[in-house]
């Protein structure tokens, strides 16, 4: 029993086509109206008469039609409102896995976007601070690297500023100045730390100075101060 | 023309089992149908003749009917309607269903048994 609703509904019905249940039922109606037009006839109604009411009594053909052809395609149409209603649920159901796809992907590069302009600002920020810190380094370079300046005053022939190189040692400067008196009791060189600060590097007395010309030297740095006394 | 020219309605399930009853005796086409009833009802009941194919294609596709396409002794095609035994039960159903019904239809017009067999003319 289910074996057979089930053919019938997928069967179509009697599996006739929508065309061949058209041709029966017009076939089947137009015996019916033979037959009784004959009828009416063999009682005495002209041709004409017998024709027109043989279509009265049956009634609406067109509607009659419809309502035959619905009661013997019921099965079909109805697995073809079903088949449309289940095609559009499964459209509606795809175009909406579409549209939640879309917008799944579209946040998902969004948030990529996001992430590499924030990872491109970062790497930016790194590359500015290593620039600073290029600079600041290079600058505390050329700062160390100044060749800087001594200065002398006292009992020398010139004294004054002079240029700091590095290999630079009392004796030579004294020489560059001018040479010093015979009467010198004490050189002090002190150092000034840049920040305000002195401090006292060495003190070499005159006599230890003037024993020899390759007596006692020392090197000097920038910015040290050389008092003869 | 003796035929009237307002033909009562009926509605559905009598059509029905007017037309499983008449099937009953033998297969017939639509048209043979149609007579029957108004022989059998003595010209009383007449049906506006092409409402009786949708009930006919109706039953058929209940399972109620089945159908074949047959010569006539006019030698013109004709669909054949026949009862199955499923139409054969449905018969019997209709009959009882019927009986009720006018029982108590005539049990409020207060007519006699004697009456509605009469009236009815027997089946």
């Amino acid at each position: 029993m289910i074996a057979s609703a089930v053919k019938r509904v997928l069967g179509g019905g009697d599996g006739r086509s929508p065309a061949e249940v058209d041709g029966d039922i017009r076939e089947e109606f137009a015996f019916h109206l033979a037959m009784l037009e004959r009828d009416l006839r063999e009682e005495g109604l002209a041709p004409g008469a017998a024709r027109a009411e043989s279509e009265r009594r049956f009634g609406d053909i067109p509607a009659l039609h419809r309502r035959c052809r619905a009661e013997a395609l019921k099965e079909r149409i109805m697995l073809q409102k079903v088949t449309i209603g289940l095609l559009v649920l499964i459209s509606v159901g795809l175009l909406w896995g579409l549209i939640l796809t879309t917008q799944r992907a579209r946040a998902a590069r969004e948030m990529a976007e996001a992430m590499r302009a924030q990872s491109q600002a970062a790497r930016e920020h790194a590359v500015e601070a290593e620039r600073k810190a290029r600079e600041s380094e290079t600058a505390a370079r050329a700062a160390a690297e100044k060749p800087g300046q001594v200065y002398l005053e006292g009992i020398v022939g010139r004294p004054g500023t002079f240029s700091f190189a590095p290999g630079l040692t009392l004796r030579r400067l004294m020489a560059s100045a001018g040479g010093t008196s015979a009467q010198i009791r004490r050189i002090t060189v002190t150092n000034s730390d840049g920040k305000g600060g002195q401090t006292v590097r060495f003190t070499l007395s005159g006599e230890d100075y003037l024993k020899a010309a390759d007596g006692p030297d020392v090197e000097l740095k920038a910015n040290d101060l050389i008092r003869v006394e | 023309m003796p035929r009237p020219t307002r033909q009562p309605d009926l509605i559905q399930g009598t059509l029905d089992a007017m037309v499983l009853r008449t099937l009953g005796r033998a297969p017939n086409h639509g048209y043979g149908i149609a007579r029957a009833i108004e022989a059998a009802s003595d010209g009383r009941l007449t049906i506006e003749e092409g409402s009786l194919y949708p009930a006919l294609h109706r039953l058929e596709r209940r399972g109620d009917l089945s159908s074949e396409w047959r010569m006539t002794e006019l030698n013109r095609r004709a669909k054949y309607y026949a009862l199955t035994p499923r139409g054969r039960k449905r018969l019997v159903a209709e009959i009882e269903e019927w009986a009720d019904v006018s029982r108590a239809v005539s049990r409020v017009l207060g007519l006699s048994p004697a009456g509605v067999a009469a009236a009815g003319g027997g089946g």
